[in-house]
């Protein structure tokens, strides 16, 4: 796979090479600072992250890239290997309405976008970064929209794990005030999923997610279940959201693997997630992210402050701390009590 | 005599300007305001400036739009939002955000956010264009406003769903635009004020490049629009209004 993607990325990027004169160029450049407190002890982890995208753009192709240097300090500079090359996306994009072809390394998702997505492809969660980007998989995807108001998506994706590929298809339509979808997904062997998902308009903006996991035989199989409102009040100044996940079986399921730190969570079978969010103008905002454990009780609090010091300049605050016991999922044991974590993003 | 005879010449002849002035009715006004800024297509690009009280954050995008505002697609170009982009299909939002390669419909309580922060919310952008269909008027008086002379219209909406029940607008009768328009809740509320300037000739039409808008409910908020360029009745792609071009 690693060789696979190797091959890709130089033969996309060596179509790059005539086109040169006409790239443009973005970068971002973050720099991530972290004290945790463990038991009475204090460690420090950082992250200096440049991101540079290359953008090269016709009227039906598109060339698009996002590699990254990673250098990792401290404590997880002794977990990381750095400095770490990540190619986030590499990609071309062909489109002729009603029809987009994608091809190379790029974000494939089926299903709303939302936090508790039972047909995400891609199961990373970073808790300090839940609106980040994430990693593009390796292949193709289409996207057919015959009509303004349908949309059809599938996807194909060689397999890590296997020498078997991922597909998959997601049907959308959109309704005034309701979007229905159905997704039939097959990750690996033995691994598939189907089911339906919707957003609609009842007072509150409603999303909901119902899906089946289950074998090649159809033996054995278990419902993933999610639930979202959102709201937002005081003119518009406060928003609130608030998702509930069910997922019967978890053992064989890949679950949600925290980036850059050892071990898994989403484990078990009941969440909560809460976010509060002030807005009252676009350079301020502060919000406060809940997850809630309904099998061990435990709590992860993520309370950010963030302010826009100028276009493109952006510094962070936030100081994620966790309730439960040794034993619970949200624990001292894994994420530390809390933790102070400083971010400053610049955007050019 | 000879000056008592002028006088009542030119006395004559004011008079009858100005009942030309007021002979002209308030539905032909909004009429001509609207036959005005009835385009079949326009192209632009444009800064937008969001000031809060001392800070401010400036935002540019491209645009182009269709049927007098019934399709419209527009993308953002500065570094903090490059990437994202709306299609707006009659009454319907979609944005599409770099980060997650996918768009989405924006429905419910945040078609009443700032578009980007600003004072400019999603239903204002979904808002038709033509008054006269939502709209009965009425010439309230004769005003000046910034050296021109212009007539104050109250525009009292005929159905209860639309954003703004009550419209206050200062029209240049020469241009029919409109250079200053207040608009109010159903309660009497005022909800946003809006100021344009700098109007040019485009083809046929008067239209303003620069305007000012400011959130009422709001405290020290503004949002100004300058158009960088613009082109109207030009041949448009019609593929640009779709969801694959969305996420091109």
């Amino acid at each position: 796979m690693i060789r696979n993607s190797r091959l890709l990325v130089t033969i996309l990027l060596s179509l790059l090479a005539p086109l040169s004169a006409e790239i443009e160029w973005q970068g971002k450049f973050t720099h991530d600072s972290s004290l945790i407190r463990k038991g009475d002890s204090w460690s420090y982890s950082g992250l200096l992250l440049s991101r540079v995208n290359m953008t090269h753009q016709s009227e039906t192709w598109r060339f698009y890239s996002d590699f990254g240097i990673a250098q990792y300090l401290g404590e997880a500079g002794k977990i990381v290997p750095s400095p770490l090359v990540d190619i986030k996306s590499v990609y071309v994009r062909w489109t002729s309405p009603p029809v987009q072809f994608s091809v190379g390394r790029h974000y494939i998702n089926l299903g709303l976008l939302s936090l508790f997505n039972p047909f995400e492809l891609d199961s990373s969660l970073v808790f300090n970064d839940l609106a980040g980007e994430k990693k593009g998989l390796d292949g193709c995807s289409l996207d057919f929209s015959p009509l303004s108001h349908v949309k059809f998506r599938t996807f194909l994706v060689p397999n890590s794990d296997s020498a078997a590929i991922a597909c998959g298809l997601d049907s959308r339509f959109y309704f005034p005030n309701l979007t229905l979808g159905m997704v039939y997904l097959r990750e690996r062997m033995d691994g598939n999923s189907a089911g339906l998902y919707s957003q609609f308009d009842l007072l509150l903006n409603w999303k909901t997610s119902i899906a089946f996991h289950f074998d090649d035989d159809a033996n054995e199989y278990y419902p993933d279940f999610s639930a979202g409102v959102d709201y937002s009040f005081f003119n518009r100044t406060v928003l609130f959201q608030c998702h509930y996940k069910f997922e019967e079986k978890q053992d064989s399921n890949p679950a949600y693997q925290m980036q850059g730190v050892n071990g898994a969570f989403l484990k078990g079978e009941q969440y909560l997630y809460v976010q509060l969010m002030l807005s009252p103008d676009e350079f301020f905002n502060a919000q406060l992210d809940c997850f809630y454990n309904l099998e061990d009780g435990s709590l992860l609090f993520i309370p950010t402050v963030a302010n826009l010091l100028a276009n493109g300049l952006k510094l962070a605050f936030y100081c994620p701390w966790t309730i439960g016991d040794e034993s619970a999922e949200f624990s001292e044991k894994n994420f530390g009590l809390f933790t102070l974590n400083l971010r400053l993003e610049a955007k050019i | 005599m000879g000056k008592i005879r002028t006088l009542a010449l030119s006395l004559i002849v004011t008079l009858g300007l100005i009942g030309n002035l007021l002979a002209l009715t308030a539905d032909e006004l909004v009429r001509r305001i609207d036959a005005n800024q009835d385009v079949s297509s326009q192209k632009f690009s444009a800064k937008m400036v969001i000031t809060k009280r001392n800070r401010s954050l400036t935002k540019v995008f491209n645009g182009v739009g269709v049927k007098a505002g019934e399709k419209s697609y527009m993308a953002f170009t500065n570094p903090e939002d490059r990437g994202v982009k709306y299609l707006k299909l009659g009454d319907e939002l979609h944005i599409y955000l770099p980060q997650a390669q996918d768009s989405m419909k924006i429905a419910g309580h945040m078609l009443r956010q700032g578009m980007m922060g600003s004072d400019i919310s999603y239903e204002d952008m979904l808002a038709k264009d033509a008054l006269q269909d939502d709209y009965e008027s009425a010439i309230i008086k004769e005003t000046n406003f910034m050296g021109r002379s212009c007539l104050l219209l109250r525009m009292t909406a005929k159905k209860p769903d639309v954003t703004y029940y009550i419209r206050e607008a200062i029209v240049d009768t020469q241009w029919n635009v409109v250079l200053q328009a207040r608009l109010f809740a159903k309660s009497g509320r005022l909800m946003k004020e809006m100021v344009f300037e700098d109007v040019r000739t485009i083809g046929n039409k008067f239209i303003a490049m620069r305007m000012t808008i400011q959130d009422s409910t709001k405290k020290d908020s503004k949002t100004e629009i300058q158009f960088l360029s613009l082109e109207v009745n030009i041949p448009v792609d019609p593929t640009l209004f779709t969801l694959s071009n969305l996420s091109r």
